[in-house]
């Protein structure tokens, strides 16, 4: 976990002469490892600096992790105490785009990669969209295009034996970066206006209302399944925990 | 720290239950005034350029990435998905906030900013990255760092 990580980081570099403070994002954890100095923040994980878009908030956060490195003596363990703004999540947000009814059956992999390919391009327009609103992207750290990327996850669940594309990334690997790939693109595509939906909302939807994660439930199962222990040992990674069996 | 009621019970569970590496920990640097600090940024949330290998599960290296980076030439390559990406998506700042430490070398609040800051992937043994993380102190102590704010996701 990254946030066991941080602290051990920072007494390694501690040792070597740096001044160190981290963001505690669990301060159990923090608690448990002991660091030389340490903010932590009630903020979710995945958010160490708190808020997206909100300059003036992280600058907060920032400044106050900075701070830490004039106390006098420590260790020192201090407590963020605000809250992030929350970028006013509409309560009722829905989906502004109105995809096809969820393939349900995850056996059926002719109609699941019908189903994909269909959302695949009636998200295209938003995902474009926000793709142009921030000027960047995430999807792509699998080398691959969208359309790639989601075929080499049914490919694998029809095929265990397929090759991995790329020479470079073992299969097991370049699975895992395929995945982040489809799961990316749904949820850039949904903030094609903006921040409106929460981090919760945006993971609601894609895990209950899209035929995606029924092709990441046939992927995932069959990386469960798979007989290469290194696609199994990656599988766990694939979804948050509790979103599938 | 993140709120445990507002993780899935079974995430909850799994911060709690989680084996914690033993280091020592009583190492303590003296610090300048901020003002007249150089500071890098050091992140184990699994970022790096679009040019580099991306992480794996079981890596224990790291990625450098130099300051003048453009926030559309990073990825994130780590290997959990039980934390928020969506706020990255958005906003790379919120987890590494690149745009921020400039700024505050430009008010003066710090010093300066590291020419290379370094991104680890958190979702592993720590205690394996520690010949890596000699390295990392070789190349900022080369560029005259003096601290360094840690944080991962």
């Amino acid at each position: 976990m990254c946030t066991r990580a941080v602290s051990v980081l920072a007494n390694y570099l501690e040792r070597e002469g740096f001044v160190t403070a981290i963001i505690s994002l669990i301060k159990l954890h923090t608690e448990k490892i002991g660091v030389p100095r340490g903010l932590a923040v009630p903020f979710e994980l995945g958010r160490p600096y708190g808020a997206p878009t909100d300059a003036e908030f992280q600058k907060q956060v920032l400044k106050q992790q900075l701070k830490l490195m004039e106390s006098p003596s420590g260790p020192v363990l201090a407590d963020f105490d605000d809250d992030p703004p929350d970028g006013k999540p509409a309560r009722d947000w829905a989906c502004a785009v109105e995809l096809p009814p969820v393939f349900e059956d995850t056996d059926d992999l002719a109609g699941l990669r019908a189903a994909m390919n269909a959302e695949i391009e009636a998200l295209r327009p938003a995902y474009e969209k926000a793709k142009a609103r921030r000027g960047r992207t995430t999807v792509g750290v699998s080398a691959m295009n969208i359309e790639m990327a989601s075929e080499l996850l049914l490919a694998f669940v029809e095929d265990e034996g397929i090759r991995s594309p790329n020479p470079e990334f073992p299969l097991a690997m370049a699975l895992k970066l395929a995945s982040e790939d489809f799961k990316a693109y749904y949820s850039e595509a949904v903030a094609a206006e903006g921040c409106i939906a929460s981090s919760m909302q945006i993971a609601d939807w894609f895990w209950n209302e899209t035929s995606g994660a029924k092709v990441m439930a046939a992927f995932k199962k069959a990386c469960d399944e798979a007989s290469d222990e290194k696609i199994v040992d990656m599988a766990w990674g694939v979804a948050p925990g509790g979103r599938l069996p | 720290m993140v709120r445990m009621d507002a993780l899935a019970p079974a995430m909850a569970q799994r911060m709690t239950d989680l084996v914690l590496p033993e280091v020592e920990s009583g190492a303590w640097s003296e610090a300048k005034p901020l003002n007249e600090m150089r500071v890098a940024i050091v992140s184990s949330a699994g970022l790096h350029l679009k040019t580099d290998r991306p992480f794996f599960r079981g890596d224990v290296d790291y990625r450098v990435i130099p300051s003048d980076t453009d926030g559309a030439d990073l990825f994130m390559s780590h290997v959990s998905s039980n934390y928020d990406r969506s706020g990255f998506q958005e906003d790379i700042n919120v987890s590494f906030p690149i745009d921020r430490i400039r700024e505050l070398a430009e008010e003066g609040f710090i010093g300066s900013i590291a020419r290379n800051h370094i991104s680890f992937m958190g979702a592993t043994d720590p205690t394996g990255m520690e010949q890596n993380a000699k390295e990392v102190a070789a190349i900022l102590r080369e560029d005259n760092v003096d601290a360094v704010a840690l944080s991962g996701v």
